[in-house]
């Protein structure tokens, strides 16, 4: 949960420096921002595919046998184009199985897709809210992790180590 | 005490500072970029506020043996000024990116020097003689009556205080639409390259109002972009060769005998990714900020965020050697992320014998490396150790476990205080270093 909390967190400040680019002296640095968007999206990868394993962790043993025949299935995915400000979120691994159903029964992830599609077609909950924030809590704690002077990935507070969650995509 | 530049014995010695003193400083005052020119005679400084300073070493002299070759201002001049595009509502800063002297070849000294948009050539030339005697015009400039010439006589030069003017003599704009950031003079001195974050044109010295475009990387579809040009230079006697570094890492080397357009590289130099190094910022930190030509031709450096490299360009697949710059910064990537600190664009240089090379880190260190002997020394560029002649202490940064005494911990660096800008004298073992909007002046101890 703290790895998606982070990626969250990474994704709001990588949208805030891209906005705030805009306003730059100078104009708008092409180089900084593809390097921000490059952040954005890896965060964002990781935060998806945080969220799918820890769903299908708790869904039960099915949707993990799905997930492990679908990038077997899947094509390379086209390089995401550099977000400025706008993007869509991704399906998850789980909804795209939808494609298949005529050679797969109903099941319960399939109810569980169609839940969790509801979830993320609002507005992704990583965005900057404008709302005063109530985590302060967990924020407060994650400032403190980080000024341990460890990046964010490296603790072991999380389940799903950074560098294993990179090397799955 | 072992030293990095010039054997066993060698020391730095702290020689000048230049620029103001106060806490608070101005950013028009940020020194932007140092260059020395071919001799090392004179030294320019580019800061944000668009003007260069161009100082000139005193020649020697018995009556003041200790202030042997000092740096004094020669020249002073606004080279560009702020502009504001009305078509896409933006302004262009007059920030100078770049200095780049052209060899010189009369009395007068040339240099290039370059905003986001607008390369200027100018000419900076001593007068230190005044026509005097003219027959239209009198000695305060005011034409005489024509009826009043009732004899010819010949202007007389007159000897006058020195004065030194800089001119711009071209002026190379409309060619970019992204933001400069390389200019490299070509070795048969007549040509020369920009580079912005997509094209490479290669310019006239006497043409301005036309350049070729030899490097594209613009993809059809902005959409998928995935790099942009980071740095070009051009070789230093090959006048068909020139490299291009990459926001990915890697850097291409062009041969403009192969084709007009050179999309596709000769040589390509990349490192493969250590897997287990990976982490979350790995594309920022390998995006190159600098690179450079070793003085041989042979061999050319790199910089990435955390480490120098160098590279022989007859071996594309590694770099020969790779220095770490400040490898204890790699656990603190996310928070030099969040205070944009990561995206700092540090250059390097070589000396004159390529047998160092210097780069800037955080806190005002710099770091220097010698190729032969691996030793490697952290020096700082600080008030506190500016006393003439004063030997700069080497530093250390502790990383973990016990701080001995004189090391300075990693949280306590300052990351306001970088040293971005570093220049070496082309044959001697004096160095410019530009610590934010003061300049020091460093060299080696006479024994």
């Amino acid at each position: 949960m703290d790895v998606s909390a982070e990626a969250k967190r990474i994704i709001a400040l990588s949208l805030t420096k891209l906005y705030g680019l805009r306003s730059q002296r100078g104009g708008f640095g092409l180089q900084r921002s593809l390097l921000l968007s490059l952040v954005m999206k890896s965060a964002r990868n990781i935060y998806h595919n945080s969220r799918v394993i820890i769903e299908s962790q708790a869904s039960g043993p099915r949707c993990v046998e799905e997930l492990t025949e679908e990038p077997k299935a899947e094509t390379p995915a086209a390089p995401c184009p550099p977000a400025e400000g706008e993007w869509k979120p991704r399906l998850s691994r789980c909804e795209k199985s939808k494609e298949n159903k005529e050679n797969q029964g109903p099941s319960r992830l399939d109810r569980q897709s169609r839940k969790r599609r509801s979830k993320t077609a609002g507005e992704p909950d990583f965005l900057p809210s404008k709302r005063a924030r109530m985590e302060t809590g967990e924020e407060g704690k994650t400032v403190s992790f980080m000024s341990g002077g460890v990046n964010w990935c490296r603790a072991g507070l999380t389940s799903v180590p950074l560098s294993h969650a990179i090397a799955a995509f | 005490m072992a030293g990095v530049g010039g054997g066993n014995d060698f020391q730095w010695c702290f020689s000048q500072v230049k620029g103001a003193i106060d806490e608070d400083v101005a950013e028009a005052d940020i020194i932007s970029t140092v260059e020395f020119n071919y001799s090392g005679e004179l030294l320019a400084t580019g800061d944000k506020g668009g003007r260069v300073v161009i100082f000139q070493r005193e020649q020697e002299s018995k009556n003041r043996p200790h202030s042997r070759g000092e740096y004094n201002v020669y020249s002073t001049f606004q080279s560009h000024e702020p502009e504001f595009d009305y078509l896409k509502s933006l302004e262009i800063e007059e920030k100078i990116n770049k200095i780049r002297w052209l060899p010189q070849q009369n009395a007068a000294h040339f240099l290039l020097s370059t905003n986001d948009k607008t390369i200027k050539l100018w000419k900076i030339s001593e007068r230190d003689k005044r026509a005097e005697g003219y027959n239209l015009k009198d000695e305060d400039g005011r034409l005489r009556d024509p009826f009043r010439i009732t004899s010819l006589r010949v202007p007389v030069l007159m000897p006058m205080d020195l004065m030194v003017e800089a001119s711009p003599r071209r002026i190379f704009a409309n060619a970019h639409t992204y933001h400069i950031n390389s200019i490299s003079v070509n070795s048969d001195h007549e040509t020369y390259l920009s580079a912005d974050d997509l094209r490479i044109n290669l310019w006239h010295l006497e043409i301005t109002d036309r350049s070729f475009n030899i490097v594209d990387i613009k993809p059809a579809n902005m959409e998928e972009l995935t790099e942009v040009i980071t740095a070009a230079e051009c070789h230093p006697h090959q006048c068909n060769v020139f490299v291009y570094s990459s926001s990915k890492g890697t850097i291409r080397l062009c041969d403009m005998r192969a084709a007009a357009l050179c999309d596709r590289h000769t040589k390509f130099f990349e490192e493969p990714e250590d897997p287990s190094s990976r982490s979350f910022f790995s594309e920022i930190i390998s995006s190159i900020s600098d690179v450079k030509f070793s003085h041989s031709g042979r061999y050319m450096m790199t910089r990435d965020y955390l480490s120098v490299k160098v590279w022989d360009l007859n071996m594309e697949n590694r770099p020969v050697e790779t220095y770490q710059v400040h490898e204890y910064l790699r656990s603190k990537l996310c928070s030099l992320y969040e205070n944009d600190c990561i995206f700092d664009k540090f250059e390097c240089c070589w000396n004159g014998s390529d047998g160092a090379i210097m780069t800037g880190s955080y806190n005002n260190f710099f770091r220097m490396f010698d190729r032969n002997t691996r030793k490697d020394v952290t020096l700082e560029a600080s008030r506190e150790s500016s006393k003439p002649r004063a030997v700069l202490k080497p530093r250390k940064v502790c990383t973990g476990g016990k701080r001995k005494k004189d090391e300075i911990s990693v949280d306590s660096l300052d990351f306001n205080k970088k040293i971005l800008h570093t220049a070496w004298h082309p044959k001697e073992n004096v160095i410019a270093v530009a610590a934010t909007n003061n300049l020091y002046i460093f060299q080696d101890k006479i024994n």
